[in-house]
């Protein structure tokens, strides 16, 4: 749907030239949620700009669809943006316009005829949730609310792309909840294609399918989300996790200071999460299991949890403890061996 | 009252028919120079703008120049601009006296001051908007149709005000080039009549106006005003 190829984008200014995307490869397909994330200044919003133009490669390829957009004349530019929603951090509402106008100026903008404006118009704001809203102006309404015709505004056009830039980072942590449920309802009801570009992990993991991590103008890590968030490749990665999740590892002198016995990292996922798998351990193995650290979380329609334990017992413990809990469907990792000292 | 007027502003009563006059002459000479130099001068606000570097049509060459134009019409001051633009005036209309030669030269001097009022109420306008706007696909004539002038309007309102009472003290000084108006009224009658009850009467009125369209200028901006 979306395709980006060693696209580089370099800024100059008198003080010297700035390279915000480093080449940069990426292919989005159709229908997917997927999530961009990076602290700032990694270039995560000049990389969705980059998908309707409002920044232009320095060199490289954009592709939507089967339109390659770096090759367009600004009058076929522009047609094809009709087709490419867009969110903004800050709303970017008109206030001297109703909350109706605003959704209604996209289609005034395309040339729809002015008779077709109301239906759709009432037809956007009841999936928005704003319907009673029509005639109001955005100076009285809420952040949510603002962003929720922001959204009305973005899908008048029925575009198949959606591109959301910090869309929820200037909202509260409920009001964040609220606005992404709407965004999944969105993309499923409507089969469109979201990208989303966010500094919290939280975002990604609440709705994205698929995430793309940046730092310094370059995509360090790209995959699903579910593995991302059990195999984090890079420290940034790792530390944007964190945000989220109380699962880092526990500190290599706590795991020293134990008694002797293996340590594991049991890494749960989808319907594993769901399963009394260590009771059963416990029971049917008749090993004792000390639980250290552990927690499980829902991703976008998955859960995914990491437990770490420590199984007290020799090296056949051990074994048929790591035997067992694989056959669960169970990723583990050993931590430090069941006779004690470093990593296995 | 009618003892009042006739004991203290004894003129007011025979002169009257030209006091009237005179008001009507002074709201018309604003009002059709208001109108044109907002005609003039709201474009070239716009154009100001969106020719500066970074907005939507960069062009530093008709920028400044356009920036030079409007800094010499603003810097001349209102009476020499009256006496610069007799001949112009002439040319254009056939004469040199009467309101329509005063309004050709209001209108020269107030455009500028309308334009540069109109660009700062443009360029306060949310970049985050007409990006938007540009990811909609709109043309450059759309953002500014729909966009800047819209967002800027109570501002622009708001200079047009200031301006429509900058006019109605310049039109006074029209009166020079025989323009009428209450200021000619205060200047021959009173001033050099001896007829200080005309000076203070006329510049009642004078006052009352500026009252009125501020008022009305200030309703406006506030009706049209949504944030």
């Amino acid at each position: 749907m979306i395709t980006l190829s060693n696209v580089v984008k370099t800024f100059t200014s008198r003080f010297g030239s700035f390279t915000a995307l480093n080449g940069i490869d990426l292919t989005i397909q159709k229908g997917e949620i997927f999530g961009i994330i990076g602290y700032s200044g990694a270039g995560k919003s000049t990389l969705v700009r980059m998908i309707n133009m409002l920044e232009t490669p320095t060199s490289g390829e954009v592709t939507v669809g089967d339109t390659k957009l770096n090759q367009l004349s600004s009058r076929e530019l522009r047609r094809a943006r009709r087709k490419i929603g867009m969110v903004f951090q800050h709303f970017n509402l008109l206030w001297s316009r109703t909350v109706a106008e605003n959704v209604a100026l996209p289609m005034e903008i395309a040339g729809v005829p002015k008779r077709e404006h109301a239906a759709r118009v009432m037809e956007l704001l009841d999936l928005v949730g704003l319907s009673e809203k029509a005639d109001a102006y955005p100076a009285q309404l809420s952040g949510g609310q603002k962003q929720r015709v922001g959204i009305a505004r973005a899908l008048a056009n029925q575009p198949d792309v959606l591109l959301c830039d910090e869309a929820t980072s200037a909202l509260d942590p409920k009001t964040t909840d609220s606005i992404l449920e709407l965004l999944k309802e969105i993309n499923r009801k409507l089969g469109l294609t979201i990208v989303l570009i966010t500094h919290e992990m939280h975002v990604i993991e609440k709705i994205c399918d698929r995430v793309a991590v940046m730092e310094s103008g370059r995509i360090i890590e790209m995959g699903d989300v579910v593995e991302v968030f059990s195999h984090p490749k890079t420290t940034t990665t790792r530390e944007l996790i964190s945000q989220v999740a109380g699962s880092e590892q526990p500190e290599q002198e706590f795991l020293e200071g134990l008694n002797q016995g293996a340590v594991l990292r049991c890494t749960f996922l989808g319907e594993a999460a769901n399963q009394t798998v260590i009771s059963k351990l416990v029971t049917e193995l008749g090993v004792e299991v000390n639980i250290l650290q552990g927690q499980i979380k829902r991703l976008k329609d998955i859960a995914f949890g990491t437990l770490y334990i420590q199984v007290p017992g020799d090296v056949e413990v051990e074994a048929k403890t790591v035997a067992y809990l694989k056959k669960q469907g169970i990723k583990v990792d050993v931590l430090r061996g069941a006779e004690g000292g470093g990593r296995s | 009252m009618s003892v009042f007027i006739a004991t203290y502003l004894p003129n007011v009563v025979k002169f009257w028919d030209i006091i009237e006059k005179a008001i009507y002459e002074t709201i018309y000479m604003v009002g059709v120079s208001l109108f044109f130099s907002s005609l003039i001068g709201i474009p070239l606000g716009v154009l100001l703008v969106i020719t500066s570097r970074n907005h939507l049509l960069p062009l530093p060459a008709v920028n400044q120049l356009l920036g030079l134009v409007v800094n010499i019409f603003r810097s001349i001051p209102y009476i020499v601009l009256v006496i610069l633009l007799i001949p112009f005036a002439r040319a254009l209309i056939g004469t040199s006296i009467g309101p329509e030669a005063a309004i050709i030269s209001l209108v020269v001097g107030s455009a500028p001051f309308i334009a540069r009022l109109v660009e700062t109420a443009i360029r306060e306008v949310n970049r985050g908007v007409i990006e938007a706007a540009q990811s909609m696909g709109a043309t450059n004539w759309q953002i500014i149709r729909k966009i800047l002038i819209p967002e800027a309007m109570p501002a622009i309102v708001s200079g047009i005000t200031v301006t429509a009472v900058g006019l109605i003290g310049y039109s006074a000084m029209a009166g020079v080039v025989g323009a009428g108006g209450l200021g000619a009224v205060a200047f021959n009658y009173g001033f050099n009549g001896f007829k200080p009850d005309i000076m203070f009467v006329t510049t009642v009125f004078m006052i009352i106006l500026v009252q009125g369209v501020q008022m009305i200028g200030d309703a406006i901006a506030r009706k049209m005003d949504h944030r």
